[in-house]
This record gives structure tokens, C-alpha cells and sequence, in this order.
């Protein structure tokens, strides 16, 4: 990790472009550096991946209405591409529908070509992404409820609970997997220095042994994903994506980092 | 149910364990009794995927074992990359286990296909080539080699004597 960023000031907006940083040195710098986008300098997305996060830093609303499209295809985001892109989308609000979710990706899947294992860690992705949903975005940051629920049925099939939604879209080199809900209360520093212990110290060190989450959640999505996303409007919206390779090795590709949140207009 | 334990006891001392699908926050794990065994088998070739709550549930029962059966002989076999990611980060594989094989992925850099091989740990765990059966081009197996170097640490005995 660098000593200094010359010319960097903390609540600056800036894109990070990386050459070779492990996941460990990336998140040590969105840790240290407040810097929220890091790009990797390697074919092929670098291009794609610096608009997405120019998206995400100037019309952070484009990211959240138009996560797929803002990703695969920045240059053309919006309603038109984001149809055109999106060929799995379902709304759940009760942890009860996590089956018929996993089970309605894992059916539609089966179209892609990869192997048995590469679905297994998207299905896991969509696994993780529900429960931080239906378990997460509802409760965390209330005074009783400062990291997370215990996951029973009494905080899982809270009538109460907003809906959610997953999505997967492809643009032929991409699998992105995402998840939507409408309560925004992700807290990305926490979510951050959360990756820095499990990538510092190891899973078995970072675990909860409470009755909530057990806290490495991202962190397995980030050990297998090509890209992870997270778009917060405070109190109103989070949308989380991560994309897969379909066309390269997941041996050669170097990981991409983006974070980005932003208030209400008119709020604080 | 989609997470499921399958347990056999083809005797008295041994526990052969087939875990199915899902392991995750409602995954049940059995619990030694009164005659606790002395060997366990772990079969995760059926196996979609641990999330994170399976992990916690899964360390926090082999952490059991360790002290309900202190002279157990723990093998775990066919695991697949999803559990490899995590294995040596979670402790999900860690002393005294044996691990007998692991499915290793391989990618075709010309058609993008890809091809799953189990590779045994015996006599020690090695990755071979294989040829695309589409290009019939060398293909990249898709395993880190830190992850690679650390299971094959765990070969079982009568292979590492055989090899000194």
C-alpha cells in the first residue's frame, strides 16, 4: 500500500485506477483513503468499469434505477438497455420466498454454459444477497439493532417488510447478479472496515458467533466475483451487484471495487 | 428442505455424513453421544454451496467434535471450488482433517468452456492436463495455487509415509 496519495484529498471523488492489488490492498485503501472506486488498469473492462463509476459518483440515481445497463453497458444506461439486459428479475419481501428465489435462478442457470460450481457461487452471491435484504436492510442501524437480526421467522416474514428484488443480466462476456431494496440503510463504512478484518485476519477470526449474520457474507461474494458494487441513497434505496467472467479465467482477472452513497436532496 | 445432513453409520465408530445442497443457518449436524466416533467421513460431492451462517454453523460443530471426540479421524472428500474459496480462510479444513479429493475447474481460453476434474489426493494431490473436448487445446485449471498447496497438505497419512 502506498505511504501517501499525492494529491488526494479524503472527500474528494476519485477513481483509483490499480495495477495487480489484491483484494486486501484494495479495501486497506478504500479503508484508508476514503477512495470508493478502484479500477484495475487490464482489458477488458477497465473502460466500462471507469464510466460505471463515473455514473456512480456523479448520477448516482442513474446506478440505482439502472444498475445492469450503469455496468455492462454505461454508455447507453437507462430503461430501453436495462430491459434489454435484465433476463431474471423477482420481487421478494419475506424470507420464505428464499427457496423459490434460489430455486427460479438456479432453473434459469441452467442457459448458461459454466460449469456446476461457477452457478453454485452466483447462487451463493443471490443466497447472501436476499438475506442482507429480508435480514439486514429492515433492522440494522436502529438503536436495537446495530449490526443485525437473529434469522427467525419473526424477523424474516415481518409483514412490515419492504419489497426487494434480484435481478440477473448479461451482456455476453458478463454475468451480473443484483440485488435491490428500498430501505438504504447499508452503512458502507461498516460494510468496508468489515472486509478489511475478514481479508486481515482470516474468515474464522471475523466470524459472529451471535445469532445474526455471521458478518463474512461480502467477503465470500468478493472472493469469487470479477466486480462488487454497492449504491446507497440514505434511507431510501441500496442496490448491491457483483459481475462474473463468462469469456475469461477467473485465474487472470483482477477485481473490481465501487462504492458510492449519497442523501436524499433537501436532507442533512 | 433444500439443506440436508444424510448420516450412515456403516459401524459403530464410523459416521459417513453426505451433505446435500445447501448447508446454511438451518442445517442440523449430528450430535455425538454417549459413544462418540472415531472416524467421520464428509462427502461434499453433492454439495451446491455453504453461505455464510453454514460456514458459522459448520465451524462451530466441527469445534464440537473436537472436544466431544478427541481422537477422530475427520476425512472430507470431493470438495468442490465454492467450499475450496473458503476452506483454508473459514478453518473449514484444517488439522487433524483428511481430504481424499477435490474437484479442480478447468476454463478453455478459445471456446470458453469449461470441465471439472475430481482430483485425488493420492498418492499426492496433482493437477494434470486436460485438453479442451470442443478445441481439443490445453485447458487452465481454475485453482489458486496458495489454495491448491494448502490442501494438499492435508493428504491422507498412509500417502504422506509412502512418499518419505
Amino acid at each position: 500500500m502506498p505511504d501517501d496519495l499525492p494529491g488526494h484529498s479524503q472527500n474528494e471523488p476519485t477513481i483509483g485506477i490499480c495495477k495487480d492489488l489484491g483484494a486486501d490492498k484494495m479495501v486497506g485503501i478504500a479503508s484508508e483513503y476514503g477512495i470508493w472506486h478502484l479500477v484495475h488498469e487490464t482489458p477488458p473492462h477497465y473502460e466500462s468499469d471507469v464510466k460505471t463509476a463515473e455514473i456512480m459518483l456523479t448520477q448516482l440515481e442513474t446506478f440505482l434505477k439502472y444498475p445492469a445497463s450503469s455496468i455492462l453497458t454505461p454508455e447507453t444506461a437507462g430503461t430501453e438497455q436495462e430491459q434489454k439486459l435484465l433476463s431474471f428479475d423477482k420481487q421478494f419481501s419475506c424470507a420464505d420466498q428464499k427457496l423459490e428465489t434460489v430455486e427460479g435462478l438456479e432453473s434459469h442457470l441452467l442457459n448458461w454454459k459454466r460449469s456446476k460450481h461457477f452457478k453454485s457461487e452466483v447462487l451463493l452471491a443471490a443466497d447472501e444477497l436476499f438475506t442482507n435484504a429480508i435480514y439486514n436492510a429492515p433492522y440494522v442501524g436502529d438503536s436495537q439493532n446495530p449490526t443485525s437480526v437473529p434469522r427467525t421467522k419473526e424477523y424474516g416474514n415481518n409483514p412490515d417488510i419492504r419489497p426487494a428484488r434480484i435481478f440477473l443480466a448479461c451482456d455476453g462476456t458478463r454475468l451480473l447478479i443484483g440485488c435491490e431494496d428500498s430501505y438504504g440503510s447499508l452503512n458502507i463504512d461498516t460494510l468496508i472496515e468489515r472486509l478489511k478484518v475478514c481479508l486481515q485476519q482470516g474468515a474464522e477470526a471475523a466470524i459472529r458467533w451471535t445469532d445474526g449474520g455471521a458478518g463474512l457474507g461480502t467477503y465470500m461474494i468478493l472472493r469469487s466475483a470479477l466486480a462488487y458494487y454497492v449504491g446507497v441513497l440514505e434511507g431510501k434505496k441500496t442496490v448491491v451487484c457483483c459481475t462474473y467472467p463468462l469469456t475469461h479465467s477467473r485465474m487472470e482477472m483482477v477485481r473490481n471495487l465501487h462504492f458510492a452513497r449519497d442523501k436524499e436532496v433537501g436532507k442533512p | 428442505m433444500r439443506n440436508q445432513v444424510v448420516l450412515s453409520t456403516p459401524d459403530e465408530s464410523t459416521w459417513q455424513i453426505d451433505l446435500l445442497d445447501i448447508v446454511d443457518e438451518h442445517t442440523l449436524f449430528p450430535t455425538p453421544g454417549a459413544s462418540p466416533p472415531t472416524k467421520i467421513g464428509i462427502d461434499f460431492g453433492q454439495i451446491n454451496y455453504i453461505n455464510s451462517a453454514g460456514v458459522r454453523v459448520f465451524t462451530r460443530w466441527l469445534r464440537s467434535l473436537a472436544e466431544s471426540c478427541p481422537n477422530l479421524e475427520l476425512t472430507f472428500s470431493r470438495l468442490p471450488t465454492s467450499v475450496l474459496r473458503i476452506a483454508e480462510s473459514s478453518r473449514l479444513v484444517a488439522a487433524p482433517t483428511v481430504v481424499t479429493s477435490v474437484y479442480c475447474e478447468y476454463f478453455c481460453d478459445t471456446c470458453d468452456e469449461t470441465k471439472q476434474i475430481l482430483l485425488e489426493n493420492s498418492p499426492a494431490l496433482t493437477i494434470g492436463n486436460e485438453n479442451c473436448d470442443k478445441c481439443q487445446i490445453s485447458l487452465e485449471p481454475e485453482i489458486l495455487p496458495r489454495t491448491f498447496n494448502y490442501i494438499a497438505g492435508f493428504a491422507p497419512k498412509s500417502t504422506v509415509k509412502a512418499a518419505r
